[in-house]
């Protein structure tokens, strides 16, 4: 006498329960398609747009935030080194080389979510175009550790995981990473504390 | 052991149902979408400068080097006009609809003068403006939207501290006004 509502509740909670969870668990995975990837970065320049997938919009809206427009630029964000090891905030790094074609860029250390990071305000957070300095070749190295370093240093003493956001202010980049080989900053891993 | 399997099987159809729901209904319900948020600010027609810190609003200057102000507005009742200008070493411009999804897009490069001179119509109002010109809007880049609710995020790049006054200034002279069109 129970077997037909049991049945069809083991159905309805295996749809409803096996669903959301499938939902949620892809939203988290993946911020949708459409990325341009170069070296350890990865841009979406389609996100705010209408042609968006729907998981983009779907991260979009849950998110929240007023993305830019794509004459106003491009973000690029890191997840993990040069090797392949995911980028911890208890590591120190060395981001050297030159970007793709700008007008302005600026480079932070975020937590793995894209939320900017917990740092006293008398320590330098980020870097610019405009504030970074160069080598004679044009190219620019940024030290990103816990210790103060001479050149460009940007704080980092994180226990958690961290991604590095570098943001070009009016840039084709996003026109033309298909068609020829855009320079991205390499992510180089120099040391970890202990934990 | 048939009907078991035959409930598992409608069951997991069932999910993959339900996740592709989800997932094509989240935009419309989380609450937390920008035009939810921008809407939240307060009033139309006027710009909005986003505070530097998070805070209750879910909307603030992520960076120390781009200040942000929003506008939201509706252009059924006549057209929309975005004027800024000050001394910044890079602006942007961009547009979204109600659904967060871009429409229009620009930077200082491409202005005709130096300054945000932008004008919001509906298709009809661009009829309108075709045949009669204001002279206030021959300067301005005309942009046409077909979904009449809108919202403009007004972005100044202050590249170290000492460019914050003039972005601040920029931001807080911007002006987004509605003008009306007279009807011929």
């Amino acid at each position: 006498m129970f077997r037909l509502p049991v049945l069809v509740l083991l159905t309805l909670a295996i749809a409803f329960g096996g669903g959301a969870m499938s939902a949620s668990w892809t939203l988290k995975a993946t911020s949708g398609f459409g990325a341009i990837k170069l070296g350890s970065w990865s841009a979406y320049p389609e996100l705010q747009t209408a042609d968006a997938d729907p998981f983009a919009k779907a991260h979009r809206a849950d998110n929240g935030r007023i993305l830019l427009g794509r004459a106003e630029g491009l973000v690029f964000t890191a997840l993990s080194d040069e090797a392949g090891a995911a980028l911890s905030g208890r590591c120190a790094y060395d981001i050297s080389g030159t970007t793709p074609p700008t007008r302005f860029w600026f480079l932070q250390v975020t937590d793995a979510r894209g939320a900017p990071l917990d740092t006293p305000a008398r320590f330098p957070t980020s870097l610019n175009s405009w504030t970074t300095l160069r080598n004679s070749d044009g190219a620019f190295t940024i030290r990103v550790s816990a210790d103060p370093s001479p050149g460009n240093w940007i704080r980092l003493d994180s226990d958690a995981g961290i991604s590095f956001v570098l943001t070009l202010i009016d840039t084709p980049a996003a026109a033309s990473a298909s068609m020829i080989e855009l320079d991205m900053p390499t992510i180089k891993r120099i040391g970890c504390r202990d934990a | 052991m048939r009907s078991l399997l035959l409930a598992i099987a409608i069951g997991l159809l069932g999910a993959a149902f339900i996740h592709i729901i989800i997932i094509l209904a989240l935009p419309l319900w989380t609450g937390t979408d920008s035009w939810t948020r921008v809407k939240a600010l307060g009033a139309s027609n006027r710009f909005y400068a986003l505070a530097n810190e998070p805070n209750t609003t879910g909307l603030y200057n992520e960076n120390p080097n781009v200040r942000t102000a929003v506008c939201h507005f509706d252009v059924s009742d006549g057209p929309i006009r975005i004027i800024a200008s000050g001394d910044v070493p890079i602006w942007t411009v961009s547009a979204y609809d109600s659904s967060a999804n871009e429409t229009y897009s620009m930077n200082d490069r491409s202005a005709i003068g130096s300054g945000v001179n932008i004008a919001f119509v509906t298709p009809a109002q661009m009829l309108q403006l075709r045949r009669i010109m204001p002279p206030a809007l021959e300067q301005a880049v005309l942009v046409e939207l077909t979904r009449p609710e809108a919202y403009v995020a007004l972005r100044v790049i202050s590249p170290t501290p000492s460019h914050e006054p003039a972005a601040r200034a920029f931001l807080d002279t911007a002006l987004c006004q509605a003008m009306s069109l007279e009807s011929g």
